[in-house]
């Protein structure tokens, strides 16, 4: 399986770096901008960063030697001159594994350190089974995806597993996730980091979402603000720098519950009263549909249906979910007069089979935002389809293994195992 | 004669950079702590330093506790050596003052000033405040090394001009920074005027410790500033914070100046309630405030503040309807938004305990409870000047940033250099 499907380069974040820092910092630094294409051969490492040839050269050698970067073949240049190497980080350096979680519906999915899709599969995956099931699922489903692909190195490096509730990034659980019960607390990455044997990220799904967006578009649609209409309403937030914004808390950009004016009366899954996921989400809308009196139609009772019908583009079924994005472009206006962001991505399974829903949202936010935010703003559906989850987790992932830390681990590691086999030609000198 | 070379180089700077801020934010007193919290190792530290105080900047004659042996000489900033110019325009009033290099407003004065009636007034009047204050130092007059100001509305920050700002007829991209940098000799910067409470209060005063706060002024009209780990949140149009104008659903008669029906500083912001307390005190609800209506010819805020102080229902309900309006949608914002700090400043927020109360009551009843688990509302720590510490700190910032100490470090200082800032 070779078909890529996130067809785009997906940029990684680079932090500023000067020399008289640490070696690993550098190497982070160089690794970053050739796993982004932003700088693929050496003149290029030297003009964006900055820094001495012999320093770049230095990082370049190490990431080498770790077996972090290859040759990927020759870069014509222009004018006279020896064509340039161009660089890339190493296929065969080990494996990221993605796991999107939604409520229903889960996607597994298996990439080398060059963004390349190894292998994939989809599931209808019910996640108020509860943790231990699901988890067990995870685990077997990439112990499978593993042993299809032909790889030289079949080793996962860090898995990244993206939830549809509040997550603890620090912690890697679920807090008070109000679609998962017997979720809240329980220890997902510890779970999984002992069974699958490398690091574990987890974030929440919709984060995911954000991140991969952020980084398939270009750098100035940031700050960048996905909202996913479906069975519930998220929404995740991405920040001017390319970074995910997670809060003080860690419930940043959790917008389902933010309250609607005027719709006191509707009871939310979380216990308050009015918020917009009960009054325009897919379980919403379908109950909504159920109080009206038209005999002469047969209204969608199921998602299933609902997708059907807006197809179809039933008027009744039409009408009420363009009523519903009207209240979320009432919240989605209160956000850009909150934060002004450049680029506002409205996906989720609701949005898939017409347009209706980004209409909708579109009218009322230019309607209310005030004309400066709205100046240069973009709604749109995501760029990257239903890949945005397993985009932004794949970045956590090789950003993860590009840390200066982790990236440090791996140098010593290659010296270690360099100077045992040294070693090892020494003893047998020796005993020659 | 060879020049000698002047050239810094990035390496340098980077650590320049690094250990005057660990100086600046007093984070560091002594050699010893410089090394140990910034990773240089002695030598660069020594070098460093010798030459922050060679320069001026910095000086280390006093001596610092002893931990046993020889006592440390501690570092400080010479908080003198020079000065930025301050000045906070609001919709109905100025300040304006000068500022220590640590932030400290030394010498301030505020005045009434209508900013509808336009740039060039508004400015003769701050150039003149700037003149007579720097006239009535003793001695020679201090070196201007930046100067910054607040205004209220949107602001493209790196050409330091308001951009459709609302309520501030004929200032659209007028060049604020650029006027002011012609006539002092120094870099300005320019923001809206709650970014800067919200910086005021990361430096120096309740959000010092925060990372994600959130600054909600409600004056005049109503604004917010977002700080988002550590670093001041201005949007991709600097229109972030704008939530003067978040729909309420309340009350849809009312037209905004923005053109909108209903919004939030058209029912709850100072002007919407001397708005309606004048229409109350014509209609003989209230004894008080026709009192005061007959007396002055007019209402405001503060008057309706006064006046629940006194009892009066009518002011009381007023002041209620704004604090739970204003409520609703910092819940809202906390839903979205996750702070650890929300702080609310502003004349009507003065209003006292009762309007804090009835915010409060709003966000904590309206937000999810693992946003609001560890969430602080508190009120400002120093209305008055910290707009203008602010201002203050938007210049220290930028002058003593990686991108411009190196621009002016060889020559001792910024005074002079118009040029540091985008808006020249």
């Amino acid at each position: 399986m070779t078909d890529v499907r996130i067809n785009h380069n997906l940029r990684l974040s680079v932090p500023a770096v000067s020399a008289r820092i640490s070696v690993d910092v550098v190497a982070s630094t160089l690794a970053r901008l050739i796993g982004s294409h932003l700088a693929v051969t050496r003149a290029d490492l030297v003009r964006v960063t900055g820094l001495a040839r012999s320093t770049v050269t230095t990082g370049l050698d190490l990431l080498e030697h770790a077996g972090l970067i290859g040759n990927l073949g020759v870069q014509a240049t222009i004018g006279r001159g020896r064509p340039a190497e161009k660089l890339g980080l190493s296929p065969s350096f080990g494996l990221i594994l993605v796991a999107d979680l939604g409520a229903r519906f889960a996607r597994f999915s298996v990439h080398d350190l060059g963004q390349q899709m190894l292998a994939y599969t989809d599931s209808w995956l019910d996640i108020t089974d509860g943790p231990e099931s699901v988890l067990n699922i995870v685990v077997e489903t990439f112990e499978t995806l593993i042993s299809q692909i032909e790889h030289q190195r079949p080793v996962p490096l860090v898995v990244v597993i993206g939830l549809p509730g509040p997550v603890d990034v620090e912690r890697g659980t679920a807090v008070k996730p109000p679609l998962m019960p017997g979720w809240d607390g329980y220890p997902v990455a510890d779970t999984l980091q002992a069974k699958l044997g490398c690091p574990v990220l987890c974030d929440n799904d919709v984060n995911l979402r954000a991140l991969g967006e952020a980084r398939a578009v270009a750098a100035d649609q940031s700050p960048l603000l996905y909202v996913k209409v479906s069975t519930g309403i998220g929404g995740g937030l991405v920040i001017s720098t390319g970074e995910l914004y997670h809060g003080a808390d860690g419930s940043a950009a959790d917008i389902g519950h933010v309250r609607v004016h005027g719709a006191d009366d509707v009871l939310c899954m979380c216990g308050n009263y009015g918020c917009i996921e009960a009054l325009a989400s897919a379980p919403a809308i379908l109950r909504q549909l159920s109080q009206l009196d038209c005999p002469d139609v047969v209204l969608p009772t199921t998602q299933d249906e609902l997708t059907a019908a807006l197809k179809a583009n039933e008027k009744v079924t039409v009408g009420t979910v363009r009523e519903a994005a009207s209240r979320i472009g009432e919240v989605v206006a209160d956000l850009v007069h909150f934060y002004n962001p450049a680029r506002i991505v409205v996906g989720g399974g609701l949005t898939v089979p017409s347009d209706d829903i980004l209409a909708g949202i579109r009218a009322v936010v230019y309607q209310r935002a005030l004309p400066l935010a709205t100046r240069n703003l973009v709604i749109c559906h995501p760029a990257l389809d239903e890949w945005s989850g397993t985009a932004g987790g794949l970045v956590l992932g090789i950003e993860h293994v590009l840390t200066p830390d982790v990236l440090s681990a791996s140098l010593a590691r290659a010296t270690a195992t360099r100077r045992s086999g040294a070693d090892n030609y020494k003893v047998a000198l020796a005993a020659r | 004669m060879s020049t000698p070379d002047l050239t810094v180089t990035d390496d340098h700077l980077d650590s320049l950079v690094s250990v005057l801020d660990l100086i600046r934010s007093g984070q560091a007193r002594t050699r010893s702590g410089l090394q140990r919290i910034s990773g240089h190792g002695r030598a660069v530290v020594t070098q460093r330093v010798a030459q922050l105080i060679e320069c001026g900047l910095i000086a280390d004659e006093r001596l610092g506790p002893s931990t046993g042996g020889r006592a440390p000489r501690e570092l400080y900033l010479r908080s003198n050596t020079g000065h930025v110019l301050v000045a906070a325009l609001g919709a109905t009033n100025i300040g304006v003052g000068l500022a220590d290099l640590s932030g400290n407003v030394i010498s301030h004065h505020e005045e009434p000033n209508d900013v509808a009636a336009g740039p060039e007034r508004t400015l003769n009047r701050v150039e003149e405040l700037f003149d007579k204050m720097l006239a009535a130092r003793d001695g020679r007059p201090p070196a201007i090394w930046g100067i910054g100001v607040g205004v209220p509305g949107p602001v493209e920050f790196s050409a330091a001009r308001p951009v459709s700002p609302p309520i501030m007829p004929g200032w659209d991209r007028y060049p604020v920074g650029q006027r002011l940098s012609a006539r002092y000799h120094a870099a300005s910067w320019v923001d809206n005027d709650v970014n800067l409470m919200a910086l005021g209060e990361l430096r120096a005063g309740l959000a010092r410790e925060e990372t994600d706060v959130v600054y909600i002024k409600v004056g005049t009209g109503i604004g917010a500033g977002l700080i988002s780990g550590g670093r001041l949140h201005r949007g991709a149009q600097g229109a972030a914070g704008d939530v003067g104008h978040v729909a309420t659903g309340d009350d849809e008669s009312v037209i905004c100046r923005c053109g909108n029906a209903g919004c939030l500083e058209a029912i709850a912001g100072g002007a919407a309630i001397a708005r309606d307390a004048a229409a109350a005190a014509a209609a003989g609800r209230s004894v008080f405030l026709a009192g005061r209506l007959a007396e002055r010819g007019t209402l405001t805020a503060l008057d309706v503040i006064e006046a629940a102080d006194h009892g009066d229902g009518i002011a009381v309900e007023l002041l209620n309807r704004s604090g739970n309006l204003v409520g609703r949608m910092l819940a809202t914002l906390v839903n979205f938004y996750n702070p650890s700090l929300v702080i609310i400043g502003g004349r009507v927020a003065s209003a006292g305990d009762m309007y804090l109360a009835t915010i409060r009551q709003s966000v904590y009843r309206r937000s999810l409870p693992l946003a609001t688990r560890d969430l602080r509302i508190v009120r400002s720590s120093n209305g008055e000047t910290i707009g203008l510490r602010g201002a203050a700190f938007v210049v220290l910032d930028e002058i003593f940033s990686r991108a411009h100490l190196g621009r002016w470090i060889n020559s001792g200082s910024p005074a002079g250099m118009p040029e540091l800032s985008g808006a020249n």
